[in-house]
């Protein structure tokens, strides 16, 4: 029975309670044709479905993030709870056509301490779709590598034609500083695009310095400009400060071979282990002794 | 302006998972009982949730130039797992481990494993990332994991995580916070 007590306590010291965080939102989805001028509420339900209070961020992101008013921006929620909030939606005259992709997301909170953690969230999808013109031209910009300064940076600029109009369209591409300073411009030619057709252009670029930069594309086709633009940073590492400690690493946990009651209880356990284990004959004639 | 919604029935009901109960229907919508029967629809409205049954990693102590990661089986990787209806995409980003090294960096990698031991595949390894990979920003959100399933038995994941302390780094504990953000696939 000691043994069972003692091996128990070990166990105990030996065992991080690990709680799962869990954060869950309904709808996964809204979708909704573009209005000028649109203007509603809308609900949704946040809800913490796991075993701990969670203290939960609420946000709006994406394309039209800047449309969008949330009832509320932090919430706790004891265990099992679920909570209504309303966000309002008060779009423009007019949105860039296709499909706009924004976010009401609801993330934990950060813990503090703890060496590499990770928190989650989730987010619900909130979709207008903008109606294309007769003719149109989707540009998108993607950056292949991180900026560096003196080192190459790649981008690719694809055109795309949604429309059923087949269209004739000429690029050009741009990096501006802070100051909306063009630094380079290219002529990145033309291509004709039939409905779903796409087409990829690449494109280097030295990084001079670190600083904020800004990628300018442009479709030119039949008398109408399409623009898409990227900001982008070459950041400067951070000076170290320097400390005097040796160990680059410190557990987060403690450590329990710290404790002198580690020990003490480790040879309790050794000790009833040899007591249990010893011949009993032996130990009836040690006795005797 | 204050227009009124195409969808004042909201639109989002599409997204849900639509269950149809459908009643025994006799001739004239009587059955032999002379009973009025007809069709009931229920709506289970789409949800996306997404809980980490591990959340932390301890990689201890480490000294300059020196790795470890989460691929063998200590320490444990982080763990996801999709507990709505519906599909999941999953970003990742975190704020920088080390001071002298700021994320995207080859000394913080991660990359999406099935989950060992545990219950299979459940994602699509095509489009995933599943070789180690730099840590994105903080303001970078990337996704990494996709068509997590929302099946009892197959929904999760794994993430692992791999630490490089770079030459010159600074002395002290380090932290970093992950964050993974799942949204409808």
């Amino acid at each position: 029975m000691k043994t069972v007590l003692a091996a128990s306590a070990i166990l105990a010291f030996l065992t991080v309670p690990i709680l799962a965080a869990a954060v869950g939102m309904s709808p996964a989805r809204m979708e909704l044709n573009f209005q000028p001028g649109f203007e509603q509420d809308y609900t949704f339900q946040v809800f913490n479905n796991d075993g701990k209070t969670l203290d939960i961020r609420l946000y709006a992101s994406g394309d039209l993030a800047e449309y969008i008013t949330l009832s509320q921006s932090n919430v706790t929620l004891a265990i099992g709870e679920t909570k209504t909030f309303s966000f309002h939606v008060k779009l423009p005259q007019s949105l860039e056509p296709g499909k706009r992709d924004t976010r009401i997301g609801a993330v934990e909170m950060v813990p503090p301490g703890a060496a590499v953690a990770a928190v989650s969230g989730v987010e619900m999808q909130f979709w207008v779709y903008v109606p294309y013109p007769e003719k149109y031209i989707a540009v998108d910009i993607a950056t292949i590598n991180v900026p560096k300064p003196n080192r190459t940076m790649n981008f690719t600029v694809t055109l795309t034609n949604p429309v059923n109009a087949s269209i004739d369209t000429t690029a050009d591409f741009e990096i501006q500083d802070a100051n909306n300073t063009t630094l380079d411009r290219f002529e990145l030619g033309g291509a004709f695009l039939k409905k779903n057709e796409f087409k990829t252009f690449p494109v280097s670029w030295i990084v001079p310095a670190y600083g904020d930069y800004k990628a300018v594309a442009r479709a030119n086709y039949a008398g109408q400009t399409t623009r898409k633009e990227v900001r982008f940073g070459a950041a400067e590492p951070q000076t170290q400060q320097p400390q005097p400690q040796p160990a680059v690493q410190q557990p987060a946990q403690p450590d329990m071979w710290q404790s002198p009651y580690t020990y003490i209880i480790a040879l309790l356990i050794i000790a009833i282990i040899a007591v249990a284990l010893w011949p009993e004959k032996k130990r009836r004639s040690t006795y005797a002794e | 302006m204050k227009a009124q919604s195409k969808n004042s029935m909201p639109a989002y009901a599409l997204a849900g998972v639509t269950a149809i109960v459908v009643a025994v229907i006799a001739i004239a919508g009587l059955n032999a009982l002379g009973m009025v029967s007809g069709t009931a629809t229920v709506t289970v409205q789409s949800s996306v949730a997404i809980s980490m049954p591990v959340n932390s990693i301890n990689f201890g102590t480490l000294y300059e130039g020196g790795t470890n990661n989460t691929l063998g089986t200590v320490p444990v990787p982080f763990k996801v797992q999709n507990d709505g209806n519906v599909k999941l995409n999953v970003t990742i980003n975190a704020t920088n481990i080390f001071t002298s090294a700021p994320n995207p960096v080859s000394n913080y990698q991660y990359m999406a494993n099935v989950s060992v031991p545990g219950e299979g595949t459940c994602f699509d390894i095509t489009q995933s990332t599943t070789t180690l990979t730099n840590m994105p920003a903080s303001n970078n959100p990337t996704k990494f994991l996709t068509y997590l399933n929302d099946t009892n038995g197959c929904d999760d994941a794994e993430i692992e995580v791999q630490v490089t302390v770079p030459v010159g780094e600074s002395a002290g504990a380090k932290t970093s916070t992950v964050t993974l953000i799942g949204s409808q696939a």
